[in-house]
């Protein structure tokens, strides 16, 4: 079991300090996926506060037989995230003028350095990542990283909506067959 | 449930919905069929992790201090705001030899925790009739709680009166018998316990099957009726 796996385990039990060592390990990559999708800082402090304290309430709900710690908070953030993202689009609080960011970062060619970080898991989801086409590649992993809908992501590569929704579509079958 | 009885679309949305492109009112529809459908959620919980793995690959960045400030404050005014109890009360006279044993004993559990956490899978399989292709049976075998969940369509038996809707494993092994899992409901969701031995022939087995068995059949170690679903056991 990992460290952040056992931390969780212990702020399950009301170990506070646990917790405070979970969030200083946790929070700095979970914090720049909350800014990627909210895009907005002051949002992206309050949706990682907010997600840090539904972790500490539902910590008794992690199995460590079910998913890594760093996997089951990224699904409890990133959920946190999607929500006040959708809000502020809603009230119009959105700023639509990105800057656009590449996804080097998660690039199918990382360092040898970077893949040895990685968990099993991602790695083999990088391997299935690898097979699509890129422009499939790069849909999915945009919403993914800065939840965008199909719509923007039309919007944003000038591409026939119709396009996105089947590339990403095919995207993800070939994604189901290859993860499964 | 009808549109999502096909497990080709059922599965596209799950990912969607994990992904987050499914979006307005078809993701209200769609986590208002999670809520229901134990199978739908594992689905679900199954590519939401796959794609939270992707959140390794971003470099981390500085978090300003506030954060956990705020953070600290509400848990200790949650800590604050939970009135002592009359257990607590009670204990609070002998607190040294109590938390002496309580903290003994949470390091046992926490140490068997930490020595009997198995990685374990989910194994999935969407059982369809070969007569009936709009019919579908969910079944879904998991480690906590160990059991077998199935969930069934109503009318998924219609016509089968008289006879006993009965679930099998069907081992990769072609020369082994199919095992009996148990007798179904006619429709609706349905929990089998199985045991640990059960558990560990899980990735042994290539298909669930579930054939209608006549009155005088209910024990029986094999099947004598028709084959009325099938389905390929999947891993997650």
């Amino acid at each position: 079991m990992d460290r952040l796996s056992e931390l969780l385990i212990l702020s399950a039990t009301g170990d506070t300090k646990a917790f405070q060592q979970l969030y200083e390990l946790a929070s700095p990559r979970l914090f720049a996926l909350c800014k990627r999708l909210v895009r907005e800082p002051n949002l992206a402090e309050e949706v990682l506060q907010e997600g840090f304290i539904k972790i500490w309430r539902h910590a008794a709900q992690f199995s460590a037989s079910k998913a890594s710690a760093m996997t089951w908070m990224t699904t409890l953030v990133r959920n946190q995230a999607l929500d006040a993202l959708r809000q502020a689009k809603d009230q119009q609080l959105f700023d639509q003028d990105l800057d656009y960011e590449t996804l080097e970062f998660a690039s199918p060619e990382l360092s040898p350095d970077k893949l040895y970080q990685c968990s099993d898991e991602a790695k083999q989801l990088q391997r299935c990542l690898a097979l699509l086409k890129p422009e499939q590649r790069q849909y999915i992993m945009q919403a993914f990283y800065y939840g965008y809908t199909h719509e923007e992501l039309a919007q944003l590569s000038t591409t026939p909506l119709g396009t996105v929704k089947a590339w990403i579509r095919r995207g993800l079958e070939q994604l189901r067959g290859c993860l499964q | 449930m009808k549109r999502y009885q096909n497990p080709e679309i059922f599965e596209y949305l799950a990912m969607s919905y994990a992904l987050g492109t499914l979006q307005g009112r078809a993701r209200l529809r769609f986590e208002s069929l999670l809520a229901k459908h134990l199978y739908l959620r594992t689905v679900t919980d199954f590519y939401q992790h796959q794609f939270a793995t992707l959140g390794e690959f971003i470099p981390p960045e500085p978090v300003p201090s506030q954060i956990w400030q705020r953070i600290e404050s509400y848990i200790k005014a949650e800590q604050n705001a939970a009135k002592p109890s009359v257990w607590q009360r009670i204990t609070a006279k002998f607190s040294w030899p109590l938390a002496a044993v309580l903290a003994s004993l949470a390091a046992l559990v926490f140490a068997g925790l930490l020595m009997s956490q198995p990685s374990q899978h989910t194994y999935v399989a969407t059982l369809k009739s070969p007569l009936h292709s709009d019919k579908m049976v969910t079944a879904m075998v998991q480690y906590e709680p160990m059991q077998l969940a199935l969930d069934m369509p109503s009318e998924t038996f219609a016509g089968a009166e008289g006879y006993l809707p009965t679930i099998w494993c069907i081992a990769k092994d072609k020369s082994q018998a199919p095992m009996r899992m148990g007798t179904l409901a006619r429709e609706g969701e349905m929990r089998l316990p199985i045991d640990m031995k059960t558990w560990k022939m899980m990735p042994q087995v290539a298909e669930f099957a579930i054939s209608l068995e006549p009155m005088d059949n209910l024990n029986g170690a094999t099947p004598k009726g028709e084959i009325v679903f099938r389905g390929q056991v999947r891993v997650l």
